[in-house]
């Protein structure tokens, strides 16, 4: 398995300096922030993270049984059985969508708990055409108030995402504005861990260059923002505003902490990215990417998106091997028996990959010696609830980690089905410190999930 | 005395541009104008994420979305260009050889970044570029100031947007046309540009620039002597191959993924060799031979090597060429090539019911209604001893089903002789197969056998000449059309009619339109 992290050394100047030609120019960095804010005294910083699969579940399979406290894992969630305790299971709720088809509004409503807006895409239902949705998703709620001081704002991540368009768009950082997921491991990390030259001097070098060039840049945008009609000016905004950003962030590098380990770069995938059967290969790679940059405090901000709504995968390097697409066998009916058990495996191997993730984020040690998934939360959360119906009723939803002690873990909780899973998404925001009422659409809202905190 | 052609396509009441919103060059459009403005293969763009696609190309400008991965990848590839471009400082500007000096640095931002801005500078942003000159000189001498310059030139939005005011610092501003109120007339430099990423899908070359500023490109004579000059030049060939494998979705088929135990030939080398030979058939068609949709539809040609021609059940090539004649009762045209036909077909079987819709949305523009929301479809699973006609049979006898799917099932079963990767077959489940349909509902209806009669049809219908005129409409504008294009549209589709179908002619009146020439004054106010 093409693993990248290759020691345990904890992450040194030297070791730093030296490395694989991956420079992270920590001398800069002590001189200019002696410590990170957020890592210090007061507990470690929050962080969140989403995940998303596709094409719904199989509900019986997924749900677990018992009290809240006192559960048994479900088959499909069976892999998250070391993982027990960190758990928030949330069943029942009925996630939100409008606009579009049921996988595109499922996907855009997701985690924004908004609907489509009007434009071009053109739906596979009745409803006609839409465009992408009208408000920011969860996780930009969260980076627009965590999201500071890091390299990062926040990390986009994807696997095998294809083509551009709101059935593979799950992140928007505002209404219209769709984040596009890096589904490229080696540029995933170029882009975290740069590659700025092997010595600080190169490194003050290439941040006066650019420096020089974003500021020169951001005054041709103001230029002419002022001579343009009022719709051109606001994609040229959302452009300055991405400048301003890549600037304010110029000094940020990674921080040393027990867990952020020397990095080089990912293994190198063999064939091409979208060559179906790499599907696992990038999956592994882009989480331990992910696992990195929270550890490193690169981001505190996070998602991987596996595959895209409407899902194409084949899950080729299972055993038995699934040939069939994952969306075709989504749509076969509840009596099909041999599509019920590829289901049940499709979903059960995405719960293995969780596993995966939060045991990364278990293993890393904080500077104070908590776990990383402590000061974490994780959502897995997937476009449908029931696929062969396109029914976004009986949506799953898991949750990890102890959001920094918000959260009470080791939980499964079941709503009505007429709870809508905005109330999640605010309870989310509140795990999170941030102090919302509402969020999404208001009329798809009535506030905190009862419970939950 | 020559009668006008007679109107075709949507009424046209009144003239109007329609909207334009902004559009940012695409990765192909970004990586070609790199390619022509530094230097062939100097600057490795690949990196870009992908273009938002809608309507089939990845050009729609409604839904251009930016973020922070696009701009940081934008300025870390301008800094990369302000590199190679440093250089080999001289090729760009000679003085820099002999007095590389800040006198010298004006003389290179005036003349490349005109280049790169597709028009020249005003003073203002001499100065300003001068002054990044100056900050990039203190820091690292001449080498570094070009570089800076460069790459701020090559980050700003004059180089990665196609903005447009309809008023020029230094060429006079167009009247604006009787008859259409509220519209202002573009710029010479801003139609250049039009122009150029139209017909070439980058910037201009020297002599657009030049007749831009000099103020020989106003009236739409200036516009059709350009795009006729341009479509002479390799670079429009591969705006025609890009429209063609958008449109029909065979760029995506590079990602296509195909159950390897029903489908082992389907391999990365056949899926390469039917991509290219799409290309080579559409360029060969239009830029060639016949010129014409007809052709493209229907031709009984394509163009391979031994094994593309054994793919096709056809004779090889003759010796030192790649002309290959097709067997004329099996295929013709666009529709029966593997490229289309294994994009159109699913990983496992073929796909009748996504062809058929191909033919009405695509080649009709008719867009047919799709299942209802939360009914459970059901796709038929794979049986050994059924053909997919007699699997799909349930839609013509579910009343749920069959009242949509009786406009798209006796198109797609015309298609039945194609698997999912575009072999010919005569057989499946043990059965003979059939190909027999029916085209409703158009201006060519009949009943079918099979595709080579399906495409004869298409070839002749008037109603498919407008939708391809509407498609390029699309690619070309970079938006959906609205009922405000209405004599654009008409515009477009009587040329082309009148054309006989010639491509070539309908990206010349291309840039005839009120959409191509003008904008709405009201896209402007502030």
């Amino acid at each position: 398995m093409s693993h990248f992290l290759r020691d345990d050394r904890v992450m040194s100047r030297r070791t730093l300096l030296r490395g694989t030609g991956v420079a992270l120019a920590l001398p800069l960095l002590e001189a200019m922030h002696p410590r990170r804010a957020g890592a210090a005294a007061g507990g470690a910083a929050k962080r969140f993270v989403s995940m998303f699969t596709a094409n719904g579940t199989l509900y019986p399979q997924w749900v677990p049984t018992g009290t809240e406290t006192d559960f048994k894992l479900s088959p499909i969630l069976a892999p998250l059985e070391p993982n027990h305790a960190d758990l928030v299971v949330v069943a029942g709720l009925t996630q939100q969508g409008g606009g579009g088809d049921g996988h595109q509004n499922g996907m855009s409503g997701m985690l924004t708990g908004q609907s489509l807006n009007p434009g071009p895409f053109q739906g596979g239902a009745n409803t006609g055409a839409a465009g992408w949705a009208n408000g920011p998703s969860v996780d930009q709620k969260i980076a627009s108030v965590i999201g500071g001081s890091t390299k990062l704002r926040s990390l986009e991540l994807g696997v095998q995402v294809g083509v551009a368009d709101d059935w593979g768009r799950m992140i928007y950082q505002s209404a219209n504005q769709p984040l596009t997921p890096e589904d490229n491991p080696a540029q995933a990390f170029a882009r975290l861990f740069g590659a700025s030259g092997s010595s600080p001097e190169a490194f003050t070098r290439a941040r006066a260059r650019r420096k020089s060039v974003l500021d020169a840049v951001s005054g041709q945008f103001q230029a002419v923002s002022a001579r343009v009609g009022a719709r051109d000016r606001a994609r040229l905004d959302e452009h300055a505003t991405a400048l301003r950003d890549i600037e304010t962030r110029l000094d940020a590098q990674a921080s040393p902490s027990p867990a952020c380990i020397s990095p080089s770069a990912p293994a190198a995938v063999a064939g091409h990215l979208s060559d179906n059967d790499n599907f696992p290969t990038i999956g592994r790679l882009q989480m331990d990417i992910l696992a990195l940059a929270l550890t490193c405090d690169l981001t505190r901000v996070a998602s991987l998106q596996w595959s895209r709504s409407v899902s194409l995968t084949r899950f080729t390097w299972l055993t038995p091997a699934i040939n069939d697409p994952h969306h075709d066998l989504s749509h076969r009916g509840d009596d099909d028996a041999p599509a019920q058990d590829k289901l049940l495996r499709i979903n059960t191997w995405y719960a293995s990959q969780l596993a995966y993730l939060l045991g990364k984020l278990a293993a890393a040690q904080e500077s104070d010696g908590s776990r990383f998934l402590d000061s974490t939360l994780v959502l897995w959360s997937n476009e449908l609830g029931k696929g062969n119906a396109h029914s976004r009723e009986l949506a799953p939803y898991v949750l990890a980690g102890k959001a920094g002690g918000a959260l009470r873990s080791g939980r499964f909780l079941s709503y009505p089905r007429e709870v809508p899973h905005n109330n999640l998404l605010v309870s989310i925001l509140q795990a999170m410190d941030i102090p919302v009422a509402k969020f999404g659409r208001e009329d798809w809202c009535t506030g905190p999930l009862t419970g939950f905190i | 005395m020559t009668t006008p052609p007679a109107r075709v396509g949507p009424l046209c009441a009144a003239r109007d541009p329609g909207g334009s919103p902004l559009r940012r060059l695409t990765r192909i459009e970004y990586a070609r104008t790199m390619d022509d403005l530094v230097g062939a293969g100097l600057v490795d763009s690949s990196r870009l994420p992908p273009d938002e696609r809608a309507l089939g190309f990845a050009n729609n400008a409604e839904v251009v979305s930016t973020g922070g991965l696009l701009v940081e990848a934008y300025t870390d590839l301008a800094e990369a260009a302000g590199d190679a471009v440093a250089a080999h400082a001289a090729t760009y500007a000679s003085c820099a050889a002999t007095a590389p000096d800040a006198a010298c640095a004006a003389t290179f931002a005036a003349s490349f970044g005109r280049r790169a801005w597709r028009r020249p500078l005003s003073a203002d942003e001499q100065a300003a570029l001068a002054a990044v000159y100056a900050g990039g000189e203190a820091d690292g001498g001449f080498s570094e100031g070009i570089a800076r310059v460069t790459a701020v030139l090559l980050s700003s939005p004059q180089f990665l947007y196609r903005l447009e005011t309809g008023t020029s610092a230094t060429t006079p501003t167009p009247a604006p046309a009787a008859d259409l109120p509220d519209a202002v007339a573009l710029t010479p430099s801003e139609l250049a540009t039009r122009l150029s990423y139209l017909l070439w899908g980058s910037m201009p070359d020297p002599a657009l620039l030049d007749a831009a500023d000099a103020g020989r490109l106003v009236a739409p004579a200036d516009l059709a002597r350009e795009a006729r000059r341009m479509l002479a030049d390799p670079r429009a060939r591969t705006i025609v191959t890009t429209f063609h494998a958008q449109w029909l979705g065979i760029d995506q088929l590079a990602d296509a993924s195909k159950d390897q135990i029903v489908y082992p030939a389907f391999t990365a080398a056949l899926s390469t060799a039917l991509t290219r030979e799409s290309a080579r058939f559409v360029e060969e068609v239009v830029f060639n031979r016949e010129g014409t949709l007809g052709a493209l539809l229907s031709a009984p040609y394509t163009f391979g090597d031994l094994t593309l021609a054994s793919f096709y059940g056809a004779s090889p090539p003759a010796a030192g060429g790649d002309l290959i004649m097709l067997p004329a009762a099996q295929r013709a045209g666009l529709l029966t090539q593997g490229a289309f036909l294994a994009v159109y077909g699913k990983a496992n079987q073929s796909d009748p019911i996504h062809r058929g819709r191909f033919v009405r949305e695509r080649l009709f523009c008719t867009t047919p209604p799709s299942p209802p929301p939360n009914i459970t479809v059901r796709p038929p699973d794979l049986n050994p001893r059924l053909t997919t006609r007699q699997r799909f049979a349930a839609h013509t006898g579910d009343p749920q089903c069959s009242g949509c799917h009786v406009l798209l099932d006796p198109i797609g079963f015309a298609f039945e002789h194609y698997d999912g990767i575009g072999h010919w077959r005569d057989m499946e489940g043990g059965q003979p197969v059939d190909s027999s349909g029916a085209l409703s509902g158009t201006d060519v209806d009949s009943a079918l056998d099979g595709v080579v009669t399906l495409a004869g049809d298409l070839a002749r219908s008037t109603e498919v000449q407008i939708c391809y005129a509407t498609q390029w409409f699309r690619f070309a504008y970079g938006r959906g059309e609205t009922t405000a294009d209405a004599c654009s549209i008409s515009d477009l589709a009587t040329a082309f009619v009148a054309a006989k179908g010639d491509v070539r002619e309908l990206l010349v009146a291309l840039t005839q339109t009120d959409a191509f020439r003008y904008r709405r004054a009201g896209d402007l106010l502030q």
